[in-house]
C-alpha cells in the first residue's frame, strides 16, 4: 500500500476512533452521575 | 404559528427516531465495509491523468468534505431555529453538528493535503481559492466551538447561535469558490465536461452514504450526551432545593 494512502486512511480512522472513545467515556460518566443523583 | 410548532415538534421526534435507529448503526457498518471493498478492490488508481495508489484517498476525502458541509448546514439550521423558536433540541443539534462538522473539516484538510501532494505535488497552495476558503471555514467553526464552550446559561447560548448563523456564510462560498473565482489547482468537477477525474461513481456514492450514516450515528450519540448533561444539571438543582 502507498505510504500516503496509509497515512490518509490512518488519520481518518485515528481521529474517528479518538472521538468515539471520548464520547463513550463521557456518556458512561454522565450515566453514572445521573444514576447516583437519582438513586 | 401553532401549526408550525407542531410540524417542528414532529420533525424533532422524527430526527430523534431516525438517528437512534438500528438501521443507522448497521447501515454505517455495512456501507463502510462496502465502501472500503469497492475503493481498494475495484476503483482505478489513475485520476486526473496521474496513476498513483494514493489517489484512492479521494473517495473518503470527497465524502468527509460533503459530510462536513451537511453538518455545518445543520449547525446553521439548528442555530436559526433556536433563535426563532427557542427549544433546547435545536441548540443541541446546532452544537453537535458544529462539533462533527469541525471534525470532518479537519479530516477533509488532512486527506486533501495528501491528495494534493499526489496530484499537484504540493501539500498546500495559498493561491488556490478552494483551499484557502476551506481553511477559513475551519477557523470559523473552531471559533464557533470556542464561543459555545464559553457560554454558561441559556441567554448566553444565543451568542453561539448568532455565530452559527453568520459564520455559515463561509460554507457556500468555499464550496462555490471554484465557480466564483478562477481556480488555480482545484477545478470544478461536477457538471464540467472538460475535466476527466476518472472517479468511480459507485464507490464514491457508497462512500458518501457510509460517511453520512456515520455522521447521523455520531450526531445521535452527541445529542444524547447533551441530554444527559441537562439531566445531571436538573437533578443537581433538585437536590439543592431539598
Amino acid at each position: 500500500m502507498e505510504p500516503l494512502l496509509l497515512l490518509g486512511y490512518t488519520a481518518i480512522f485515528v481521529l474517528l476512533f479518538a472521538y468515539v472513545v471520548r464520547l463513550q467515556r463521557r456518556l458512561a460518566q454522565l450515566r453514572k452521575q445521573v444514576d447516583d443523583l437519582n438513586g | 404559528m401553532p401549526r408550525l410548532s407542531r410540524v417542528l415538534g414532529r420533525l424533532t421526534r422524527v430526527l430523534h427516531t431516525v438517528m437512534r435507529s438500528r438501521v443507522v448503526k448497521w447501515g454505517t457498518l455495512v456501507s463502510g465495509v462496502a465502501s472500503l471493498v469497492l475503493v481498494f478492490g475495484f476503483a482505478s488508481e489513475a485520476m486526473y491523468g496521474v496513476r498513483n495508489g494514493a489517489n484512492l484517498i479521494a473517495y473518503w476525502h470527497i465524502s468527509v468534505a460533503w459530510s462536513s458541509a451537511v453538518a455545518l448546514s445543520a449547525t446553521f439550521v439548528g442555530s436559526a431555529l433556536y433563535l426563532r423558536y427557542g427549544g433546547r433540541f435545536w441548540n443541541r443539534l446546532a452544537h453537535s453538528a458544529g462539533e462533527l462538522g469541525f471534525l470532518f473539516a479537519t479530516m477533509t484538510l488532512i486527506t486533501g493535503s495528501i491528495w494534493g501532494k499526489v496530484i499537484w505535488n504540493s501539500w498546500w497552495e495559498w493561491s488556490d481559492v478552494r483551499l484557502v476558503t476551506f481553511l477559513i471555514v475551519w477557523f470559523i467553526y473552531a471559533g464557533y466551538l470556542a464561543v459555545y464552550a464559553a457560554t454558561e446559561n441559556s441567554s448566553d447560548e444565543k451568542y453561539a447561535s448568532v455565530y452559527g448563523v453568520v459564520g455559515f456564510v463561509t460554507v457556500p462560498v468555499s464550496y462555490m469558490a471554484t465557480r466564483l473565482w478562477t481556480p488555480t489547482f482545484h477545478t470544478t468537477t461536477v457538471g464540467n465536461p472538460e475535466v476527466e477525474a476518472n472517479i468511480d461513481p459507485l464507490a464514491l456514492v457508497v462512500s458518501i452514504v457510509a460517511v453520512m450514516l456515520l455522521y447521523a450515528y455520531l450526531m445521535s450519540v452527541r445529542i444524547e450526551l447533551h441530554e444527559l448533561e441537562d439531566k445531571v444539571l436538573l437533578a443537581q438543582e433538585a437536590r439543592r432545593r431539598h
